[in-house]
């Protein structure tokens, strides 16, 4: 399993984040959120050592 | 005065058939919801809020069946069909079905505390294989500790729907675990508590029956039987209620919109396509976007995993495609799309078709 970041997001105040991860074996939009749980898999995956990618801009 | 006091008496629980109070802590008990598909052969969920997980040598098939139980009002079962035999069921393989209930909804529980409460588990159950087969109970950790017992069940007669009621005690074997801190259920929209149907379970993941133990997995006893055993098995289950107290109520049926209401918190999809199209702009100087705002109703646990299958396109005015650069989800919303800045041509429209959104514990 292997993830990227979606292109961060503009907010109100004009500063960027990212608020989702795309998982590249079905192109899944996780959302960042420590209660989804396929998130929580992208932190244990993480915790394993891993990096999540850079998003194609 | 006879009508009077027949009145107030019912009103005290006397009522043999009482109306819906949720007080089944399971979802889609019945069956009755199979959105994700009518059959499944790999894991994951299968009926609505019951997901499979088959780790064994061999292969089952989890479909929805009409095959029910006369005179109890329900119309639907699922029904497991191993489809590639296992004879030899290795320390580390197991075979179940499994609900997560969320804890904010086991508040009246009591767990973690002298007065944790006893719950029932009741449910209907027809294989042709008898013998004694196990549920698993689990307490979630939260932040505290995982706590785990199997209890056996017995299938007398084969090919027979019997219906089954096990009693889980806070105290079972005489343990303390759940009545102490530690055995507090975790007041919030995660896992807090699960039931697993099993249907084999290697040693590894075998415990004492009706023993509350710390860990994880304890999944069956040295009793269970191995529903895997042979391609001539199958295995029923429908009317599945787990309860609080100390006897069990006839199943709680639901009006079929409120059940579906409550499988929808957890999964929604969109068969069709939605977009938005038919913006084209050609400036200079650019900055417009072009998206959908997809709302999800009823809200749903947390915001969702989204998997489009379909379509998942953005074009612009050359009907090029191009790729999102907009995308939010919440439990109530998903914002996807295109923004559209610098100079030149614009994006002509977006189009996205089978959505699935997917909040499940």
């Amino acid at each position: 399993m292997s993830y990227k970041y979606f292109p961060k997001q503009t907010n109100e105040d004009g500063t960027k984040e990212y608020r989702t991860v795309i998982r590249l074996s079905d192109n899944a939009i996780i959302p960042i959120d420590n209660n989804n749980t396929d998130y929580k898999e992208v932190l244990a995956w993480i915790d394993e050592g891993n990096t999540i990618s850079s998003p194609d801009e | 005065m006879g009508i009077l006091t027949r009145t107030i008496a019912n009103n005290l629980g006397e009522n043999p058939n009482p109306g819906a109070n949720y007080r089944n802590f399971l979802i889609n008990g019945s069956m009755v919801f199979f959105r994700r598909g009518q059959s499944f052969t790999s894991n994951g969920y299968t009926a609505d809020r019951w997901t499979m997980d088959e780790s064994t040598d061999g292969a089952v098939t989890v479909s929805q069946t009409s095959d029910v139980p006369a005179g109890i009002g329900i119309k639907n079962a699922l029904k497991i069909d191993v489809t590639t035999a296992d004879t030899s069921i290795a320390a580390n393989q197991y075979c179940g079905l499994t609900q997560f209930i969320e804890g904010q909804n086991m508040t009246k529980l009591n767990y973690g505390t002298a007065n944790a409460e006893n719950m029932m588990l009741s449910f209907w159950v027809k294989s042709n294989k008898t013998g004694i087969y196990c549920v698993r109970f689990v307490k979630e950790a939260g932040d505290e500790t995982r706590y785990e017992t199997p209890i056996e069940y017995t299938i007398n007669a084969s090919n027979t729907w019997e219906k089954k009621n096990i009693s889980l005690s806070p105290t079972a074997g005489g343990t303390a675990l759940i009545t102490a801190s530690a055995g507090a259920i975790k007041q919030n929209a995660n896992a807090g508590f699960r039931i697993q149907f099993t249907h084999a379970v290697g040693t590894d993941y075998q415990a004492t029956n009706n023993t509350w133990v710390a860990g994880s997995n304890k999944m069956g006893t040295t009793n269970s039987v191995n529903l895997l055993d042979s391609t001539s098995n199958e295995w029923y289950l429908t009317g599945v209620q787990l309860e609080m107290g100390t006897s069990t109520t006839s199943f709680e049926h639901l009006p079929e919109d409120v059940e579906l209401t409550r499988c929808q918190r957890y999964y929604q999809f969109e068969d069709g396509s939605v977009g938005n199209g038919g913006t084209s702009h050609a400036t200079p100087s650019l900055d417009f976007t072009i998206a959908v705002n997809y709302r999800l109703a009823p809200a749903m646990r947390v915001a969702p995993t989204v998997t489009i299958s379909g379509t998942n396109a953005q074009y612009n005015s050359s009907n090029v495609a191009v790729s999102a650069n907009i995308n939010t989800v919440s439990a109530t919303m998903w914002h996807y799309g295109r923004k559209q800045t610098g100079s030149g041509s614009a994006i002509y429209g977006v189009e996205y078709s089978d959505i699935k959104f997917n909040a499940e514990l």
